[in-house]
């Protein structure tokens, strides 16, 4: 039995690899890596779908489920598959090294949506992202501006990434300019609505009087939304956010969000696969940084906000505006 | 028994080729020896925690910490390599912190008051909880010379973790197979009590086992460190629980007592052979999960595991 199983297995090896060889090439081919299948990463691969749809691209989805390995995995896979360029929306701020690596031995251009680091821009086909601190900055300035004094809190993200510490770090930068507010409390809801709910219970039993809160996404800030409005203190509290999603969006029309910055990962990655493709037809010079499109959203400009649930007349609109130029990379980030 | 588990071997064996040929239908690609490569680079690591798994879940152990344990110890290896230039101490550091750990683990199992699924689950949380203390979040970008020392160095075309993992392959089957405490472990998994009553020092084996178990992570952060260059205080996550289902796919029952290192070899080709497969074949992300479950409960089942 052990011998027809491995003679069968060698006889069909054989045949396929044949067979390979005279498979043709066809379209261009670009693998889309995101760092999970929440929400932000789906609306990113979705809007970069539909475009490379119409720029007639074929693009694969892979999900690296916020695994370095797995990352760094894909990235082999997408090589191996014989793709001709990788978007990437990174894991973390550091471990692309090795995908890095990968990909310039194998001469597949691959551009980075989040991951900077500086040594690995010029082998890189480019880097956008947002700068963490200072996107988060603006969010406590408007508390210094709008807030006489009183309690704030910060219901941050998942700790470990790196992420949710540079948000908070941005955040108090920006409150400082009015010495009057205080941060009394700072709670991780790992970027989950319900463990969101939780928190903002807990803070505000600490702290009835609470002015002020931060939370770092907008899927939190549902879950603490809902918390303040049973527990009668949504008036007294005033809530800023970070993303700009569809049920951001919804908070801010009924009143219970005060201002969000968004990062739509619709148009920054419709724009990212632009540069991309121009990188590997050698029309744009690979290795240079560009800023993520945000924007910040109240309920003055919402009509006007990039929609992460972009439809095809959205994303025919961006394919039309101009790339980003390459700025100067900040020193690390 | 011995015949029912040497069929289920030969059932994944099974499953493995029909993978492979049919993603080589597919996507050609899948059969070209770089990939292959690839796809043994990408179980190393969980390779090597599967090793030290293997050894405990004969003995009718396991460790949920292994994860938060490797992130820790990977991390506090690379802040010693960059405060000391010194790729020596970095990686004494990060083999000495996971063994210790590893060790104290043992410890508790020794004591019998709680099952280790309860207690290492606490130290899951603890240790996770020490190295976002410590690293505050940020992660440590290069090792200094571990990457050239493993992450990205060949041995006759094949990558270093690759080599290390298929010695410490062979290293646990010998330990299984010709050494006193290895046959201790598989007596404790067997039976216990009758483990205790002709002589054996139960507490001490425990303590042995879960050491090594901690050496083997300690070697596996050392390998995912040099292979991405950084260290994450979150990077292990999901080791825990993957590396034992490898060993389940691999044939070695949760109450222990047989099975061995072969079994966990295809058990844990099988997880990475599965997710290369799905990649290369183009299969939508948002589809991957449900293909991957599916296929590990088939095999669990034609294994015939409990």
């Amino acid at each position: 039995m052990k011998r027809s199983i491995l003679s069968l297995v060698l006889i069909m090896f054989l045949v396929l690899d044949v067979w390979g060889l005279a498979v043709a090439e066809e379209e261009l081919e670009i693998a889309f890596i995101r760092a999970t299948g929440e929400p932000y990463y789906q609306y990113g691969s979705q809007a970069a779908e539909m475009a490379a749809k119409m720029l007639g691209v074929k693009m694969i989805i892979y999900t690296s489920n916020l695994d370095p390995a797995q990352e760094l995995a894909n990235v082999q896979d997408a090589i191996s598959r014989g793709v001709d360029g990788i978007l990437i929306y990174a894991v973390s701020l550091s471990s692309e090294r090795a995908a890095v690596d990968a990909a310039s031995k194998a001469g597949v251009p691959i551009f980075f949506q989040y991951g900077y680091h500086p040594d690995l821009l010029p082998k890189s086909a480019g880097f956008m992202q947002i700068d963490l601190k200072a996107f988060a900055r603006p969010l406590g300035e408007w508390m210094a501006e709008n807030l006489e004094s009183g309690k704030v809190a910060i219901i941050e993200g998942t700790l470990g990434r790196g992420d949710a510490e540079a948000y908070s770090e941005g955040f108090k930068e920006g409150l400082a300019k009015n010495p009057n507010l205080k941060v009394v409390a700072q709670v991780s809801a790992e970027w989950n609505r319900q463990k969101a709910y939780e928190a903002a219970t807990n803070i505000i039993t600490a702290h009835p009087d609470l002015v002020g809160l931060f939370v770092q996404n907008e899927d939190m800030a549902v879950g603490a939304a809902n918390a303040l409005e049973r527990l009668g203190k949504l008036d007294q509290v005033k809530i800023v956010s970070q993303n700009g999603a569809p049920y951001g969006l919804d908070l801010i029309r009924e009143g219970k969000l005060q201002l969000t910055n968004a990062n739509p990962p619709s148009i920054a990655s419709v724009m990212a696969l632009r540069i991309l493709l121009g990188v590997i037809k050698g029309e744009i010079e690979p290795g240079h940084f560009y800023w993520a499109p945000t924007q910040l959203i109240s309920k003055d400009n919402l009509e006007v906000a990039y929609r992460w649930d972009a439809d095809e007349k959205d994303i025919e609109a961006w394919l039309q505006l101009p790339l980003p130029e390459p700025v100067i990379p900040p020193p690390a980030s | 028994m011995k015949g029912m588990a040497l069929r289920g071997r030969w059932v994944l064996l099974l499953v493995l080729v029909a993978i492979a040929v049919f993603t080589g239908i597919v996507n050609p690609r899948f059969l070209s020896v770089q990939n292959f490569l690839n796809i043994l680079l990408q179980i190393s690591v969980l390779g090597v925690v599967s090793l030290g798994a293997t050894i405990l879940l004969v003995s009718g152990n396991l460790d949920l910490s292994v994860g938060s344990l490797l992130s820790l110890s990977a991390y506090l290896g690379g802040l010693v390599i960059m405060h000391s230039a010194s790729l020596f101490f970095g990686i004494i550091t990060c083999l000495g912190v996971a063994v210790l750990f590893g060790l104290f683990n043992g410890f508790l199992a020794s004591l019998e008051r709680a099952h280790p699924f309860i207690f290492t689950l606490g130290m899951m949380t603890f240790l996770q909880g020490i190295a976002i203390v410590i690293s505050r979040g940020s992660p440590i970008n290069g090792m200094g010379g571990l990457y050239e020392l493993l992450g990205i160095r060949d041995f006759f075309r094949v990558p270093m973790p690759v080599v290390l993992f298929v010695i410490l392959l062979l290293v646990v089957h010998l330990f299984l197979t010709y050494f006193p405490l290895g046959r201790y472990a598989y007596a404790l998994g067997g039976n216990q009590e009758a483990s205790r009553l002709s002589g054996i020092r139960v507490g001490r084996v425990k303590i042995f086992l879960y050491g090594l178990n901690g050496l083997f992570v300690g070697i596996a952060a050392l390998m995912l460190s040099s292979i991405l260059d950084s260290a994450l205080p979150t990077m292990g996550t999901g080791y825990e629980l993957r590396s034992i289902a490898a060993v389940v796919i691999g044939g070695i029952p949760l109450f222990g007592g047989r099975g061995n290192v072969w079994g966990t070899l295809l058990g844990v080709l099988l997880l990475g052979l599965v997710s290369n497969s799905i990649n290369l074949m183009g299969i939508s992300a948002n589809f991957q999960n449900v293909v991957l479950g599916a296929i590990m409960v088939l095999a669990v089942m034609f294994q015939g595991s409990r």
